[in-house]
């Protein structure tokens, strides 16, 4: 007698009640095959690693049981053919590393609902804030990030994650508004310097005019002497 | 994240407490690349033995979906 554990992963549209009946399935064709089902844990919904059959949700059921080698050969064969099952995967154990069965199926698949429902609350509440918070920031400015923070520190314990979501959120809008206001002033200081330097390049241009027109003079000198040298000769 | 050590003692050798299971995928991660590639274990200092385990771990893990099998880098 050998002791097994089984994590498949069961279709993420089923809740519940059909949840219920897939997992007494498999369990009942486990007997059949010889296999004693000996403790389930119910992991609940987990976003898959990659796409099963273009699902990217599913159910992890863990189960623990015993029984002769062949039985896992018989099991496997059943859960390929179950099409609610997506993935599973077989592996031996050790008789101490068998967990105890603390609550039966219902109130697991009760308490995993549960936790669900809370997490779709969290994810309503924090995408309402992220969509309220740049707003009153654009408009505030610095001084909406204290009250932000007291406003968002007033909530529960329950709702602590989607707070530091948020209050992240608020601190890098305010960077973003600290940023441009620097950008704003360097501009600022480089517009006088930007001044002076043409001033400089008139005066530049100004000045090269006049070294020209004195090359021109002193050129046209040189010519003079010359034609009078000629004359002499 | 991937798990960078500079020491030569295997952490898993030095605690006896900390196993090796395909379960354990938080503690599988630290020992993957951010494109799902399995770390060597002169890179980590992870003895020998404890690397095969660990292969064997990873590989059980991405049967079952926990971990990717690759992870496109235009992704991150």
């Amino acid at each position: 007698m050998n002791y097994y554990e089984t994590l498949y992963i069961v279709h993420p549209s089923l809740e519940a009640g059909r949840l219920k009946d897939i997992i007494m399935g498999v369990e009942e064709s486990l007997k059949k095959m010889g296999g004693s089902p000996l403790a389930m844990e119910l992991w609940g919904k987990r976003k898959l690693a990659y796409f099963i059959d273009k699902q990217k949700y599913g159910t992890y059921v863990l189960l623990h049981y015993n029984g002769e080698g062949k039985c896992t050969g018989e099991f496997a064969v059943e859960l390929e053919h179950n099409p609610n099952i997506l993935a599973y995967l077989t592996t031996s154990i050790e008789k101490e590393s068998v967990m105890e069965q603390t609550e039966d199926l219902d109130a697991q698949i009760a308490g995993k609902s549960r936790e669900a429902e809370r997490r779709d609350s969290r994810t309503s509440y924090t995408e309402n804030t992220k969509s309220a918070s740049p707003e009153a920031s654009v408009q505030e400015g610095d001084t909406n990030e204290t009250a932000s923070n007291e406003t968002t520190s007033e909530g529960g314990d329950e709702k602590s994650e989607s707070e530091t979501e948020t209050k992240e959120s608020d601190n890098a809008e305010d960077n973003n508004i600290e940023e441009t206001a620097e950008v704003e002033e360097v501009k600022a200081d480089k517009e006088p310097v930007e001044a002076a330097e043409n001033e400089s390049d008139e005066e530049k241009t100004t000045d090269d005019e006049t070294t020209s027109e004195e090359e021109t003079e002193s050129k046209q000198e040189n010519a003079d002497e010359t034609t009078a040298v000629s004359e002499e000769e | 994240m991937a798990f960078v050590s500079n020491s030569r003692i295997c952490i898993f050798c030095e605690n006896n407490e900390q196993k090796i299971n395909y379960k354990e995928f938080k503690t599988l991660r630290k020992f993957i690349t951010d494109q799902g590639k399995i770390i060597p274990g002169h890179v980590t200092g992870v003895c020998a033995k404890h690397q095969r385990h660990l292969g064997r771990a990873i590989k059980q893990s991405r049967n079952i979906a926990l971990l990717p099998y690759s992870v496109d880098p235009r992704h991150f």
